[in-house]
């Protein structure tokens, strides 16, 4: 060991100079499923943070080889105080000397935590070494009022036609994906974290993805996936697992929240996914009914609809006099059925400023990804969108809303006039054409190229079970022999007249050179 | 109706500062039989007896206060500290003083009341010391 260190550490004790303090303390009278119940503790506050110490006998090398203790206050009645346990909770034994700390619960926050796993309490849990903490925030704030916050105008591209043509999302905005099991919910906030890798490194989102109740599995192979991809360079992942006791689950949320809104604050734009809440929900009820709060519906606490829109409440575009940085939320919820009139959907649906919703029909149908374009809603999403975006995807919407009132009809298609037929041909197309293979997102030149192609009626004579190859023929034409109207759009964000002149040329020629796609009769 | 609100209750008259004498206290706990009485609950008054013992048990603790210290040669020296918490008045002076000889604090000595702990250990500052070299 080094000499100068020892010495230095002999001084530090030599010197040292036993100071007294005043601390408040309180007893753990009853303890149980993660929840005690602590006696003292005078002025106690809400979520402060409290240590749990033996009152026994303890050498002083135990007490330096302990981990400590921590919990946090979450219910403050008449003679007692009750509090959750984050740690440790199998070593809390009657009588134990509880402190406070006379802070509320915070994490550590940093732009080292980028790239990395860390738990509901801001920790490292990957191996990689400690993160360097700049500052700590607190996990539960008042989200920003009017005067702080700046209309939504910038868009976040998720790469998924469907989704960026006829249901925006703007930077700053809360858009809820919501579906049954297996629908493909996750699969849309990991592509929309994929895409942000075709974003410019200044203006890309730091992407948090909070994994609530999932399992350890699952969420193994979604940061192997984001390692893989390089989205780890700009995404940090919140781990609250199934394993996990339920204030950690309970928590995780408000971490992400909390580390999107250190970034937001230094002027840059986060988005933050919280897989999901209604297992949020569930964890709450469990700590909600240990806590003896009287149950409501579904036997949900009184206050789950605050816990849900005081989190939701925090994504925000800020104002240019606070540095002009985003949140945008992704929140997502598992119905029963497709049960979107269940307590947790409805509250979360009324939160949120629209939904994507996933369809289980649409899913076995083959449609991927299963948005049902008529459930599903962005109500700010379209001032942000861009100018490119918007020229094309009005007319989708009309025209794919035109075919799902004739889709019924589809069955007695001899007995239909040419005009209904078209319309139905022509809406099987462009459904075929919003269908993208999961983990694939496109960028948002190139979506803007196929939605055009779509809507400008090239597509009329591909067979629809060749969408697919001509879309992926499509985006090579367009790479190698007419990038400069890619760029164009990508710079500009616009389809101006002259670029809609070249795009219109360099479709014709690519009708010509494809000609073998074009063999369908309307 | 729960026994131990009827021994809060009862506890409280009890306390009260016209209770001076033994007969004062006679006096209140007939009363007092007289209202379970009245109410149909004087099956109650056995649970009573029992809830009270546990008040007085509770107050009792929490009226104590404990002085430890590592050495029990040293309690005098650190009874002045003692003493000038309760002159500060974070030490109620109607409190009861037990002293406790515990040599894992190392030094020092620790005043423990029911919801404020007095730490001039050694063992804190040392464990401090640690966690600042450590971390």
């Amino acid at each position: 060991m080094n000499t100068i260190l020892i010495e230095k550490i002999r001084k530090e004790i030599e010197a040292l100079e036993p100071a007294t303090s005043v601390e408040r303390i309180g007893t753990v009278v009853k303890a149980g499923d993660g929840i005690a119940e602590i006696d003292g503790l005078q002025n106690a506050m809400m979520a402060e943070m409290v240590v749990f110490e033996d009152a026994g006998k303890k050498h002083l090398k135990d007490t330096l080889d302990a981990e400590p203790i921590v919990g946090f206050v979450l219910n403050l009645e008449e003679d007692f105080v009750k509090a959750v346990i984050l740690s440790g909770a199998d070593r809390i034994v009657e009588g134990m000397i509880v402190k406070g700390t006379g802070k509320t619960l915070s994490i550590p926050v940093s732009n080292g935590m980028v790239g990395r796993v860390v738990n509901a309490l801001g920790e490292p849990i990957d191996g990689k070494g400690a993160i360097k903490e700049e500052g700590r925030m607190p996990i539960e704030r008042i989200a920003f009022g009017v005067i702080e916050r700046a209309g939504v105008d910038t868009p976040v591209h998720t790469g998924l036609k469907a989704v960026d043509s006829m249901i925006p999302i703007g930077r700053g905005q809360r858009e809820l994906i919501i579906g049954d099991r297996g629908t493909g919910k996750t699969a849309i906030a990991l592509d929309t974290i994929y895409n942000q890798i075709t974003e410019p490194k200044e203006t890309r989102p730091i992407c948090i993805y909070v994994a609530i109740g999932q399992k350890e599995s699952k969420i193994a192979r979604i940061v192997g996936d984001l390692e893989e991809r390089g989205a780890m360079a700009y995404t940090i992942v919140v781990v609250a697992g199934a394993s996990e006791a339920a204030a950690l689950q309970y928590l995780a949320p408000f971490t992400g929240a909390t580390i999107g809104e250190f970034f937001m604050l230094k002027g840059q734009d986060a988005l933050v996914v919280y897989d999901d809440l209604s297992k949020h929900a569930v964890a709450y009820r469990q700590m909600s009914l240990l806590l003896r709060r009287p149950p409501g519906r579904e036997a949900y606490p009184g206050d789950i609809f605050y816990l849900h829109s005081r989190l939701l409440e925090r994504a925000a575009k800020l104002s240019d006099k606070l540095g002009g940085g985003s949140l945008t939320a992704l929140p997502i919820i598992e119905t029963q059925q497709g049960d979107v009139s269940a307590y947790i959907p409805t509250n979360v649906i009324s939160i949120t400023d629209g939904q994507i919703f996933l369809d289980t029909d649409l899913f076995n149908k083959g449609m991927r990804p299963a948005v049902n374009v008529g459930l599903s809603v962005s109500r700010v999403g379209s001032a942000a969108q861009t100018k490119a975006m918007k020229k094309v995807a009005g007319k989708i919407r009309l025209e794919l809303a035109q075919f799902r009132e004739l889709e019924a009809f589809m069955q007695f298609a001899s007995d239909l006039d040419k005009e209904t037929k078209e319309r139905i041909e022509k809406g099987r197309r462009l459904s075929e054409l919003l269908k993208q293979t999961n983990g694939k997102p496109l960028s948002f030149e190139k979506e803007v190229i196929v939605i055009y192609a779509g809507i400008s009626g090239v597509i009329d004579k591909v067979k629809v079970e060749d969408m697919h190859l001509f879309e992926e023929k499509l985006s090579a034409y367009f790479d190698h022999h007419a990038s400069g109207i890619v760029e164009a759009i990508r710079t500009s964000h616009a389809l101006a007249e002259d670029t809609e002149k070249n795009l219109k040329a360099a479709l014709a020629d690519f009708v010509v050179t494809h000609h073998e796609l074009f063999i369908a009769h309307a | 109706m729960k026994a131990s609100w009827y021994a809060e209750a009862l506890y409280g008259a009890l306390n009260e500062k016209s209770v001076k004498t033994e007969s004062d206290s006679k006096k209140v706990f007939s009363h007092f039989r007289k209202v379970l009485a009245s109410r149909g609950h004087e099956r109650l008054l056995p649970f009573v007896g029992r809830e009270l013992e546990k008040i007085l048990v509770r107050e009792k603790n929490n009226n104590e206060v404990l002085l430890v210290t590592a050495d029990g040669k040293n309690e005098s020296k650190w009874s002045h500290a003692y003493d000038h918490y309760e002159r500060e008045g974070i030490i109620k002076k109607s409190a009861t003083r037990r002293d406790v000889v515990d040599e894992t604090i190392v030094g020092g000595f620790q005043i423990r009341t029911k919801d404020t702990l007095i730490d001039g250990s050694y063992k804190k500052s040392l464990v401090e010391l640690y966690r600042k070299i450590t971390n």
